[in-house]
């Protein structure tokens, strides 16, 4: 049975692609600081991203592990401010959930990939990084770093037959949005291709994509849910 | 004890393996990294990782292979098939 990590699986999109893919017969095992608060299906490992250590215990178990296939690192922190009031810790722990856990998470993947020359690595971005969206200026640094993390490590990984790749979800209304006021959610919409909200199956549908045999030659790429 | 040629014998072992579908010829000079190196670094990963696991089956040793001068052509344990061997040596003695 092809195994897939989940991180950020305590709620929201980790949660919804967490609990639809032990549905779709993967064992699915779904990390993050909490324990979901609601119904899950997954084998559930507590784990902070942002911490090396953390993830390192949690990963060494699928170190030798041939039967690791997928890795979807959603598991991120958002916090609406202007740069000038934004604490620095709360900076600094933007940049180590959002991009820094991405990285730990997906260095740590690598070894059992590795072994079974075939992966499917998923990031997620936001379309607020293209928008350039004020208030969100961490927050939108940490995504990009992880679009540009993706390509380069797409490439790092080609020959694996391990693919890399990033979903920026159109607007959707979760626990990391609920803080922006009506009038954002608007500019946001209207900047979209398909001007409504994303909803969280639209997300996992493009996550079935990617992981889908026919997607074995697709790496390196954005998928912008809605279009920008 | 294992012996540095039992551990090169067994790294070129396994690079035959790793690179059976471009065979060439490995000896202790191989280099692994920079310029002149002769394989991909997915096939160094690939090496590194077969060694980690012979260093702790049959020398119960860790092989920590991450490190800044890790791909440095100059500096490297990985710098060719001689150094690496060295280190696995060595690690035995620690």
């Amino acid at each position: 049975m092809k195994k897939i990590i989940v991180t950020g699986c305590s709620q929201g999109i980790g949660l919804f692609v967490a609990n639809e893919l032990t549905k779709l017969n993967y064992d699915v095992y779904g990390i993050s600081r909490k324990k979901p608060k609601s119904n899950f299906k997954f084998n559930f490992i507590e784990c902070d991203v942002s911490k090396s250590d953390d993830v390192k215990n949690v990963f060494s178990r699928f170190r030798k592990d041939k039967e690791v296939y997928g890795l979807i690192n959603v598991a991120g922190v958002a916090s609406m401010n202007l740069l000038v009031s934004t604490p620095d810790e709360t900076i600094k722990r933007i940049i180590e959930t959002n991009l820094i856990g991405t990285i730990y998470c997906t260095k740590a993947i690598i070894p059992p990939m590795i072994r079974s020359k075939i992966g499917r690595i998923i990031n997620f971005t936001s379309i607020a990084v293209r928008i350039g969206a004020k208030g969100e200026s961490t927050y939108i640094a940490s995504k990009g770093g992880v679009e540009a993390f993706s390509r380069s490590i797409a490439r790092e990984l080609s020959p694996a037959n391990i693919t890399v790749n990033t979903i920026s979800p159109a607007f959707i209304e979760t626990r990391l949005s609920s803080g922006l006021p009506a009038n954002v959610k608007k500019t946001v919409i209207e900047r979209q291709i398909i001007e409504s909200e994303c909803t969280l199956v639209d997300v996992f549908d493009c996550v079935k994509i990617i992981l889908s045999d026919e997607s074995k030659k697709i790496t390196g790429e954005i998928f912008n849910i809605g279009g920008v | 004890m294992i012996t540095k040629k039992q551990i090169s014998d067994f790294i070129i072992l396994q690079l035959n393996n790793i690179c059976k579908n471009d065979p060439q010829e490995f000896n202790i000079n191989t280099q692994l990294v920079g310029e002149q190196r002769s394989i991909k670094s997915v096939e160094l990963v690939e090496l590194l990782l077969s060694i980690e696991e012979y260093a702790e089956d049959n020398l119960n040793v860790k092989f920590d292979w991450s490190g800044d001068s890790a791909m440095s052509e100059r500096r490297s344990i990985l710098k060719n098939i001689d150094s690496l061997s060295d280190h696995i040596f060595e690690l035995q003695n620690k």
